[in-house]
């Protein structure tokens, strides 16, 4: 109830996000009322986003492949039960987070990682110069290298502090999104996201540079 | 070519690489039929009976607690109310049903009390006078006043009974059910008048004295009616008590048993 209050004020401020809620809102009325390329234009919108939150919080792409698309047939089953009290996304979020959530807790003991390769552009380039200055082949092993550790720390997290941090910082979600997200207040939310990045910092300590 | 200071990496920075580990464009194409065939196996897959059953039940789960406790409520008050007894007791023939215990033979009357062992049988004054009182006047005349209430002091156990052993227990239960048969029976009375007959019915024909299960629900009944203590007159407790020291008993010999083993020259012991 506090998280839908702080989402509508967050609409109220933010009108860009309000027009893609009422647009999805209105692709989940076309597909409500039988229009299955409505809900593949949805798909088109979210996948890479969902893929990217299930990916940082299983650290595996195969099975955050799987558990995509686990979660988009989950929403086209149940998408006539959607009322339209959240956002189509939030709904759609919490359906990835619940899945990946049960799936790590189910492979508990299963740890293996396959990463994909970071794209180089933009900031990221500014950050990797920032942290080596070597070139070819040994940056390479260097962003390899980096991309382990980070991959690390996160999977040191909790799988709840996981999710909060790949909400707010890969996936630029607001505290009161991720407190409708993962069904808890936005005080938990911001508390977590203290926690989690206390232990991140001091796992990642050698590569930070104040 | 760098524009962020060297000195300066933040653990923010740090989560954006994070956000910058993508899938190569051509990954989404494969991606897409995969999710479609799933999409169409989802659509066709037929849905198992169970699978309604258990979002039915899970519907039923999010009953509130007073709900569900008035629900049990209703179905014992049901059950209560439909049930035999209470049908008997609702139907005005619990008078009927008790008067047929009042009018036994005579004869009978002593071979019951002969059966039921004499020191356990003396009731107080007080338990007969009232269990007489309940028997209709209108049987009173068919025997006399001294032996009518013999076959009722076997029935109506006073507490001073449930002292004793399970064995005159178990011959007062068979002598009441006996005496039941008797009572229930379509018979002539003149048929069961003598001793000997029934003497010789007992040695000949020995599956004849087991009453039917019918004879036997009827009899519960009643004694149920009249509040009657019948069974177990040993306290439950007590029997509980006696089973678990047996039991008990039983595994702690089994269990000291399988500690020890002997093969050849050597003798084993495990703790």
């Amino acid at each position: 109830m506090e998280a839908s209050k702080a989402i509508t004020k967050a609409f109220v401020a933010n009108p860009e996000r309000q027009q893609e809620a009422d647009a999805d809102r209105a692709l989940v009325q076309q597909v409500q009322a039988g229009d299955v390329a409505a809900f593949n234009r949805l798909i088109v919108k979210y996948r890479e986003r969902l893929y990217s939150v299930i990916y940082n919080m299983t650290g595996n792409r195969e099975d955050t492949a799987d558990l995509a698309q686990d979660t988009f047939i989950k929403a086209f089953q149940s998408i006539n039960r959607f009322q339209g009290h959240a956002t189509f996304f939030t709904w759609l979020y919490r359906i990835a987070v619940n899945s990946t959530v049960t799936h790590l807790r189910k492979n508990r003991l299963r740890t293996f990682f396959s990463l994909e390769k970071v794209v180089e552009e933009g900031k990221n380039s500014e950050i990797l110069a920032a942290l080596t200055d070597k070139s070819g082949a040994e940056r390479d092993t260097f962003v390899k290298e980096l991309q382990e550790k980070l991959n690390d720390a996160m999977q040191k997290l909790s799988i709840n502090h996981r999710t909060v941090i790949t909400l707010f910082e890969i996936d630029e979600l607001s505290h009161a999104e991720i407190a409708e997200v993962m069904d808890c207040s936005v005080g938990t939310v911001r508390s977590r996201l203290h926690y989690a990045k206390q232990l991140l910092q001091a796992e990642l300590q050698p590569y930070l540079r104040k | 070519m760098s524009q962020l200071p060297p000195d300066k990496v933040t653990l923010e920075d740090l989560l954006r690489l994070k956000r910058a580990e993508r899938p190569p464009a051509e990954f989404w194409a494969q991606f897409d039929r995969e999710l479609q065939a799933k999409q169409l196996a989802a659509l066709v897959g037929k849905k198992r009976w169970w699978h309604s059953a258990a979002r039915t039940l899970t519907r039923f789960s999010y009953l509130p607690l007073g709900a569900t406790a008035a629900l049990a409520f209703a179905v014992m008050v049901a059950h209560q109310y439909l049930s035999p007894v209470a049908e008997i007791a609702r139907s005005g023939k619990l008078p009927a049903a008790v008067a047929k215990i009042a009018p036994a033979p005579a004869a009978l009357r002593t071979e019951v009390a002969a059966l039921a062992p004499s020191p356990a049988v003396t009731l107080p004054e007080k338990t007969t006078s009232t269990t007489v009182a309940s028997v209709p006047p209108a049987n009173h005349s068919a025997a006399p006043a001294a032996t009518r209430t013999l076959p009722t002091t076997v029935i109506w156990l006073p507490d001073t009974l449930q002292a004793t052993d399970a064995t005159s227990l178990s011959e007062h239960s068979m002598s009441v059910s006996f005496a039941d048969e008797r009572f229930a029976s379509p018979r002539p009375a003149s048929n069961l008048e003598s001793m000997g007959e029934v003497k010789a019915r007992r040695t000949a024909d020995p599956l004849a004295q087991v009453s039917s299960p019918t004879e036997m629900q009827h009899a519960r009944l009643l004694a149920a009616l009249t509040d009657v203590r019948l069974v177990s007159a040993v306290d439950p407790v007590t029997l509980m008590h006696q089973r678990l020291a047996t039991r008990m008993g039983d595994d702690g010999l089994a269990d000291d048993a399988g500690r020890f083993d002997a093969s050849g020259n050597s003798v084993s012991l495990k703790f």
